[in-house]
């Protein structure tokens, strides 16, 4: 008896040794790219990956403790700002740009639309600290948990200290969107041969590899680059875009290629919200584009697409809508 | 227990290992420079209010020819405070030939994301709007300033082609005394024209300016 006592309390112990240890990977489609997030200086842990979400979606982050992440970044519109041209910030200040989807993010190199920022972890200190987003800073933050037991709990827990660091809330959110992998769409069915494209998807398909895959690269639906694609600049935000952090001339009106993926849920589309339906994107590249210094090469060619075609290539887009993805409960709130 | 333990295994280590001592120091008008005072400059004065700067990647290049190389080599400089001026780097007990480091924050840590200690981005020297480490960071005031309350303020950094301001810095060393590195702001802010230049505070030509100009500040005081 004392001898099974013993067995007992010694796999208990090493039960929670690897409670500790419970590294996990993340899961994508084999026709998806190598990931680029450097996941070697943060390990993906299951009980991290939870502190990182419950994170994402308190509003501890903002100066009045009324906005989270998921203010702006909405589970159920692939973590965009639905139906808001440009995103709605502390006091209702009304920000410069459309808050964009959070998805496949292990294979983004930059983030926010002018390529601002170039990593992941570092990634909210931008919002927590703009003025009109979250009006914060991390240090405030970081003590505001510091007096919450349940976060205090956690982090201890997790990270082994006994003080909450700027690096653990940076890496436990980084971690909860790392796993934020949208690879379920009709398209990935089709790539895996699950299903088939109807006729008018097909077509669509065929007319999105002719016209929009040079920028929207198959299969993450980007190829992570900057570009002008012609809509002109705002006259009331004057927004230069890339250029204004890296301070080229060469760069001026030049946004992220954002991913197609989710494309249905993310509306209004471009970085300042300006279109509300697909319709008007696809208008606008076949009618509208203009043509300055900055304009990409291959929009000075037009394209040229029938009525018909612009309704096929707009079914073809919804096939990227990933609806398992949007309704994945452990993208949401947590309980 | 577990404290005590860590503190002999500590104490051990200490007793056995050598470190060598590097000092900072800034100097203004030929003297240690004193913060929130006006330092007679240029027919003015300056009054420096901070003063931080990264220094990593420290080397040594010893008598006999061998060298050494600091691991995990981030250091924050805080020059206003004594303390936060003191480098003890643990290498091995050789006469040093010479002496080098940088100032700022290589391209590939700026690459590996969030970071602890020194490199913590709550230690004022992180970029938030834009990502990025501040290399180094001098504020204060002076009436050579066209600026509003005559103010300037540098924040130097930058990792990513063509603007990646990290600066190396190489030292001979001639005597055995300990290493004191002296930072000479007179001619940085003779040739940074403050009449001119009073905010710069982003990535870009005029950080690169400001910091190839901070790399002629530094020089080895011997004996």
């Amino acid at each position: 008896m004392v001898k099974l006592r013993y067995i007992f309390v010694l796999l208990s112990i090493l039960f929670l040794f690897q409670a500790h240890y419970n590294d996990i990977q993340i899961t994508y489609p084999a026709y998806f790219p190598e990931p680029v997030y450097s996941f070697e200086n943060n390990k993906l842990d299951t009980s991290v990956i939870s502190l990182g979400r419950s994170l994402f979606y308190d509003p501890v982050f903002s100066s009045d403790s009324s906005i989270s992440c998921a203010n702006c970044h909405s589970p159920f519109s692939a973590f965009a700002h639905t139906d808001h041209a440009l995103s709605h910030g502390i006091n209702d200040s009304i920000g410069h740009r459309n808050a964009p989807g959070l998805f496949n993010l292990a294979w983004q190199k930059n983030f926010m639309w002018d390529g601002a920022v170039h990593h992941l972890d570092m990634q909210p200190l931008s919002p927590i600290h703009n003025s009109i987003e979250m009006n914060e800073t991390l240090a405030h933050v970081i003590e505001k948990l510091g007096k919450n037991e349940k976060y205090t709990t956690l982090f201890t827990n997790y990270f082994h200290d006994s003080i909450i660091k700027s690096e653990y809330v940076l890496k436990s959110l980084a971690q909860f969107q790392l796993t934020l992998i949208s690879c379920n769409a009709k398209y990935d069915l089709v790539k895996q041969n699950k299903t088939d494209f109807n006729e008018k998807e097909k077509r669509g398909y065929k007319i999105f590899q002719q016209n929009c895959n040079h920028c929207h690269q198959e299969p993450l639906f980007t190829n992570y680059k900057f570009a002008n694609n012609g809509i002109g600049i705002d006259p009331d935000l004057k927004d230069i875009g890339r250029q204004k952090i890296t301070k080229h001339k060469e760069d001026s009106l030049l946004f992220k290629i954002p991913s197609l993926r989710n494309i249905g849920f993310t509306y209004p589309y471009m970085h300042d919200g300006r279109f509300q339906s697909l319709k008007e994107v696809i208008d606008h590249y076949c009618d509208h584009i203009e043509i300055s210094a900055t304009t990409d090469v291959f929009l000075h060619k037009k394209i040229n697409l029938s009525k018909n075609e612009r309704v096929e290539l707009v079914s073809f887009l919804h096939t990227l809508n990933d609806t398992s993805f949007i309704f994945n409960k452990k993208h949401h709130y947590p309980n | 227990m577990f404290r005590y333990i860590i503190f002999l295994v500590g104490f051990c280590i200490s007793s056995f290992s050598y470190s060598q001592k590097i000092t900072f120091r800034a100097v203004l008008n030929n003297k240690p420079l004193i913060f929130n005072s006006n330092t007679p400059f240029d027919g003015s004065y300056i009054n420096v209010e901070l003063f931080k700067l990264y220094v990593s990647n420290v080397e040594f290049t010893y008598k006999d020819g061998s060298s050494f190389k600091e691991r995990n080599s981030y250091h924050l400089i805080d020059l206003a405070n004594p303390k936060d001026c003191e480098l003890f780097i643990s290498d091995a007990k050789k006469e040093i030939k010479q002496l080098s480091f940088d100032i700022g924050i290589d391209s590939a840590t700026n690459y590996q994301g969030a970071k602890s200690g020194d490199l913590d981005p709550l230690k004022g020297m992180y970029w938030t709007w834009q990502s990025g480490y501040i290399n180094f960071k001098i504020e204060g005031n002076s009436p050579l300033c066209s600026s509003s309350k005559s103010k300037f303020a540098f924040h130097i950094g930058g990792f990513q082609h063509p603007f990646n301001a990290i600066q190396h810095i190489v030292l001979d060393k001639n005597s055995a005394s300990d290493i004191t590195v002296e930072i000479k702001l007179d001619g940085f802010f003779k040739s940074v024209q403050l009449d001119q230049r009073t905010n710069v505070m982003s990535p870009g030509r005029k950080a690169m300016f400001i910091a190839e100009t901070f790399k002629n500040a530094f020089l080895l005081k011997d004996g």
